[in-house]
């Protein structure tokens, strides 16, 4: 059994069709023409670029993210200005004749706390909403989609395909193929899979 | 000419510049490599050795007498903080900035930060003498019902230090992510494994990249007040002390100034090594280093300016100590480290004004290396002299430099070289993501001039992508 076989055995549903494109330009076009045709679709970029995002996700101005950081930086502060003050009432030494609950140094205890606290609910942010890590990958991905070759799946059903496949040939994209709708096994890269159609 | 040389991207392919940035994560290292790591690994050792014998016998193997109490590991402790403080700062300020040449240094030097954290954290602890008892500072619940003081500007560097070290790793690792990605897909066997689960199952898709780039725009932006935060708290341990010579309220800018400063030149130590031993002078160009040249001059000028107006506060607070302080950190004992150092950070960044300094890697790579030792010789001279002379001359007292911390020293160098060098052969020293947009870039820049017939000759001769 081939490879390509191996990551497409019979009888398992078609997820949609998968296109690579040399440029960004492409890509927008077929996104551009995919959603003019109803159809879902995922693009794949190799470089992230900020321009390149927002026209491929106009949609996207809410950014999570940035909510999960000041959630985390808020609590890292607040969690900063109880621990100083309880411990110091709880220990209350007096030094250098400054009052046992002195504001001015937890502050910066406390900025230090909502930085950090910030940072980190910002990569736990990161990683609830891009669903990572991740050990499979989805078929659709190719190797050349993290170097230099820009990607779209267009999710589709068999009755779809050919209008997938039009789509995705008329904005010049460089190999089409069929995507199944079944994760690859744990750190199994696709890159072993043949090219079904040129 | 700046333009020229970044115009010049257009001809490199992505795919290319993949392989050239990851040929020593995908080969094996060679032979120069390998004899730097034992090299660095011996000076590890020798430094395993001072601290152990340290331990072994106690402080007072170390020149540490009263009055001097903070010497050589404090020294080491600041100078390593300083060099930290660049890394995390180029990288992201010149993010939000959007400075073009940050491709070229951003990573190294994030990740030259993250090992003079490693370095600098060990001084404390190592200063300590009952190094095993290093957590007491760690507000946790005891059997003694003891708090940490957080009035003490020692406990603040615990928790300055702690979080610049875990936010820069952070921003670091997260900054590698997609290539490690890259590295994944060209590797077997058990490498592919390995980053494997470093790229997190990176695709680059855009459910992936979309938040990611918001991610990396709030790390920038939460590392850039953190770091100018944590070498004010560092310089808090001096001027909350009221001594003649450190109870001065310039020293937060003056020291950030300072650290700056020396992190520039690091990062040049380093990064001109790496550049011609792993051929990277297509993507780190003179231009580039000619831009951290330009910055060495405007930090060394406000450091120069921040030692005038140290003397200048002491002349006209009319305080006899403050004088009395300046006047023999200058013509004291300490007399040598003190115009050393003062050539060296004031004098020696002045040669990059002229243009054949900027555009020699030589002398770049010397004038960096004086720097690095000024600023270990500064930090000295500000602690030592202090402490040396207070208020009483009755009290006064010289500090000598012993084996074990001149061994701790080249140990603390061996211990950063060593981190260096196996990220250098085991991750990717520059960011493919921002090389990649610096190419998309340049071919856009060089169409529309080629469009408007404005491509200069030299460049349209070249092979077009």
């Amino acid at each position: 059994m081939s490879a390509a076989a191996a990551n497409r055995p019979a009888g398992t549903p078609l997820l949609g069709l998968a296109g690579s494109f040399a440029g960004a330009e492409q890509l927008l076009q077929a996104r551009r023409l995919a959603d003019a045709a109803g159809l879902d679709s995922e693009a794949f970029v190799p470089a992230p670029e900020e321009a390149l995002i927002r026209k491929l996700r106009p949609q996207s101005t809410q950014n999570p993210v940035r909510l999960w950081t000041l959630l985390g930086g808020i609590g890292g502060g607040a969690a900063a200005f109880a621990m100083t003050i309880w411990m110091s009432k709880n220990w209350p030494l007096v030094v250098g004749g400054k009052p046992i609950v002195s504001m001015p140094p937890f502050i910066d205890v406390a900025f230090e706390w909502t930085v950090l606290f910030g940072a980190v609910f910002c990569a736990l942010g990161l990683l609830r909403i891009a669903r990572l890590p991740r050990l499979r990958f989805s078929p659709a991905y190719r190797p050349e989609f993290v170097v230099d070759r820009y990607g779209l799946l267009i999710r589709c059903s068999p009755a779809e395909e050919a209008l997938a496949r039009g789509l995705l040939a008329g904005a010049q994209a460089e190999r089409i193929w069929p995507v199944r709708a079944r994760l690859l096994p744990p750190l199994t890269l696709p890159a072993e899979v043949e090219d079904e159609e040129e | 000419m700046a333009r020229a040389q970044e115009l010049d991207m257009a001809g490199v392919e992505p795919r290319q510049m993949a392989a050239d940035v990851l040929r020593p994560v995908q080969n094996r290292p060679t032979l120069a490599w390998g004899f730097g790591f034992g090299l660095a690994l011996f000076c590890l050792l020798i430094g395993a050795v001072s601290w152990g014998w340290q331990l072994y016998i106690g402080l007072g193997v170390s020149g540490l007498m009263w009055p001097v109490m903070w010497a050589t590991y404090i020294t080491n402790f600041v100078f390593w903080i300083g060099i930290a403080h660049s890394g995390t700062l180029i990288s992201a300020i010149l993010y939000l900035f959007r400075a073009r040449f940050r491709a070229a240094f951003s990573r190294a030097s994030e990740a030259m930060t993250i090992f003079a954290i490693a370095t600098a954290g060990i001084f404390p602890i190592l200063h300590l003498g009952r190094a095993w008892i290093f957590f007491y500072v760690l507000p946790y619940p005891n059997q003694r019902r003891l708090w940490p003081n957080f009035r003490s500007p020692l406990v603040l560097d615990v928790f300055a230090i702690s979080t610049y070290f875990t936010v820069s790793l952070l921003f670091w690792y997260l900054g590698m992510v997609p290539d490690f990605a890259q590295i994944r897909d060209r590797a077997s066997g058990w490498r592919r494994t390995l980053y494997g689960l470093l790229s997190l199952g990176w695709t680059g898709s855009e459910r992936q990249v979309s938040p990611y780039l918001k991610l990396y725009i709030l790390l920038a932006g939460l590392a850039t007040p953190l770091v100018l935060s944590v070498h004010t708290m560092v310089s808090w341990d001096f001027s909350t002390s009221l001594l003649p010579g450190w109870h001065e309220e310039i020293f937060p800018p003056y020291f950030v100034a300072g650290a700056i400063f020396s992190g520039l030149a690091m990062v040049l130590t380093l990064v001109i090594p790496l550049r011609a031993r792993f051929r990277l002078q297509r993507y780190i160009t003179l231009d580039h280093l000619e831009s951290l040249c330009k910055l060495i001059i405007l930090t060394s000028s406000i450091l120069t300016y921040s030692y005038l107006t140290e003397y200048f506060i002491a002349w006209y607070s009319g305080n006899t100590y403050e004088r009395t302080a300046y006047y023999l950190r200058a013509f004291g004992h300490y007399w040598f480290p003190f115009w050393l150092f003062t050539v060296c950070n004031c004098f020696v960044p002045l040669l990059f004004f002229w243009r054949r300094f900027r555009r020699s890697i030589l002398a770049m790579f010397i004038i960096s290396i004086l720097i690095n030792v000024g600023m270990w010789v500064e930090r000295f001279t500000l602690l030592v002299t202090t402490l040396a002379y207070s208020y009483d001359p009755g009290s006064w007292g010289v500090y000598h430099v012993q084996w074990v911390e001149v061994g701790i020293l080249i140990g603390s160098f061996g211990w950063f070289m060593t981190l260096f060098l196996l990220f250098v052969q085991f991750a990717p020293s520059l960011p493919l993501g921002d090389l990649h947009k610096d190419i998309l870039l340049a071919r856009r820049n060089r169409q529309r001039l080629a469009e408007a017939a404005l491509l200069p000759e030299s460049l349209a001769a070249r092979s077009s992508p």
